[in-house]
């Protein structure tokens, strides 16, 4: 079981339905809930989540952004992992994500329980 | 033409350049970088440079003369034309230059030059012949035909895109309405025997359903665009108060202060996308508006020779220059939908319209202080 997720996403009914699955399947303590990325990364300074899941298009910083904030802080020497949430079917986007040690996986949107069983077996088991 | 080759005889007797007229005059034919020639009043080969007669695959100048554009490997065609503007120039007596022409050469290659003739005259001032000169252009005429080529081709791919975008929106509209309106029915039908958290998703649902069918509309009002442009005398300064008209709402809840100049123009123009344009900015600058702060919107004109030059500028939020070419892109946001509504469209149309009208639109933006949108339209020689 994971103890703690982070969750950045800048379009709120996305969020609350993730939340929701990631509750009703019982895999962590606590979810934190961010809608933009700044906001996530004021988190994280007092923070260390074991999983992100992370959306790559949001208004002003991104996702890529956010990558880029994280790894020139050196967060990513910690042991938090970031899955990647997306709606772009263009492969390039997974070659980028892995490019970034941090990122383990990169799924597509919206989380389902099926998916979610995945993640976890795969990255979590 | 006499005082342009200086060389008779005192350079014969310079020992640092012992050559004589003849050889001067030879030597300066070969190394000029252009074909030379020169013809009877027949059109008969007089004489020329070495390069002339490898193009016609003759070896040699000597075997040129007295030959005519017949008796060279051009086409039948071609050569009735060079000997036409032969007959032209002399009869004229009137120089003609930079005829672009093919000419098929000996070696087979098609290729194209870029002609000179000018008629010989003599001291008693008869026409006694003419002087050709041409370069080999075919380079530039293929790059030519290729950028014309691209051109096409690219202006076909964009209409194919275009068209595809209004099928694809437009098709996808009718699944939407169906799921917009069974959700409807779900919802008056069992709302009762949902928990709130059923109720929510139902809710979820419309809200995606709806910002669907707008972005789907979005997309249809934009591929559409242009389609049937009117063009008809407009005064901008009624385009710009009629678009307010539809923002009224908006201007009162705020209690904006805008002020439109007397300064805007009558112009050509299509009326509607002239609306458009302003709906959009000042909607903008009204929804973008700093809080607790009373927006203040100043429309004004500067044209120039070529453009016509509005500006709208509000004491909005203001927007990161770092986003100068993305808010013009479709379904560009920089806000959350939970902060500031809208489908991002509204810039996007903006640039279109622009871009029809071979104008220009850009910003100039400090944040936290307000936004100048500027945006031009080329002017027409009917314009006021």
């Amino acid at each position: 079981m994971l103890e703690k997720i982070l969750l950045v996403d800048d379009d709120l009914p996305t969020n609350h339905l993730h939340q929701i699955i990631l509750r009703k399947k019982g895999c962590a303590n606590q979810v934190q809930v961010y809608q933009n990325a700044s906001e996530a990364l004021t988190f994280l300074e007092r923070n260390e989540p074991d999983l992100i899941l992370l959306d790559i298009n949001m208004p002003k910083l991104n996702g890529w952004d956010f990558l880029d904030r994280y790894v020139a802080t050196n967060w990513d020497k910690r042991g938090t992992r970031v899955i990647m949430l997306t709606t772009s079917l263009d492969p390039k986007d997974r070659e980028k994500a892995m490019t970034y040690g941090v990122v383990v996986d990169l799924v597509n949107k919206p989380l389902t329980f099926e998916l979610l069983d995945q993640i976890l077996e795969k990255h979590f088991a | 033409m006499e005082d342009s080759v200086n060389l008779p005889e005192q350079n014969a007797s310079n020992a640092s350049f012992p050559i004589s007229e003849g050889e001067m005059l030879k030597l300066i034919l070969e190394s000029f970088p252009a074909r030379i020639f020169w013809k009877d009043r027949q059109s008969r080969f007089l004489g020329g440079n070495e390069k002339v007669a490898q193009d016609a695959g003759v070896g040699t100048v000597t075997n040129m003369i007295g030959k005519t554009d017949y008796d060279m490997p051009w086409k039948k065609e071609e050569a009735d034309f060079f000997v036409q503007v032969d007959e032209r120039v002399m009869s004229s007596g009137t120089p003609e230059l930079g005829i672009v022409e093919p000419q098929l050469r000996a070696d087979g290659k098609k290729s194209w030059i870029e002609t000179n003739k000018i008629p010989l005259v003599n001291k008693a001032g008869d026409t006694i012949g003419i002087l050709g000169t041409y370069h080999d252009i075919t380079e530039r005429i293929e790059s030519q035909k290729n950028l014309e080529k691209y051109a096409r081709e690219l202006e076909i791919k964009n209409r194919e895109l275009e068209q595809f975008a209004y099928i694809a929106a437009h098709d996808l509209q009718e699944p939407l309405r169906t799921t917009l309106g069974s959700v409807h029915l779900l919802e008056d039908a069992y709302k009762e025997q949902l928990d709130s958290e059923g109720q929510l998703f139902v809710q979820y649902i419309k809200d995606s359903t709806k910002r669907m069918l707008e972005m789907v509309t979005g997309v249809l009002e934009y591929s559409t665009m242009g389609r049937d442009i009117k063009i008809e005398t407009v005064n901008s300064h009624t385009a710009c108060l009629e678009a307010t008209e539809d923002l009224k709402h908006a201007i009162e809840a705020s209690g904006a202060i805008l002020t439109i100049s007397d300064d805007l123009p009558v112009i050509q123009a299509s009326k509607v996308e002239l609306r458009m344009l302003f709906q959009n900015l000042i909607g903008n600058a009204l929804k973008f508006k700093r809080p607790g702060v009373t927006p203040q919107i100043e429309i004004n004109h500067k044209g120039t020779a070529d453009f016509w030059c509005f500006s709208v500028c509000d004491n909005g939020i203001g927007i990161h220059t770092d986003y100068r070419e993305q808010v013009f892109k479709i379904f560009q946001r920089l806000h959350n939908r939970s902060d500031y509504e809208g489908t991002g469209m509204g810039l996007a149309n903006c640039h279109k319209i622009v871009e029809l009208f071979g104008g220009q639109i850009w910003f100039d933006s400090k944040e936290g202080e307000g936004t100048n949108f500027h945006f031009t339209l080329r002017r027409t020689g009917n314009d006021a």
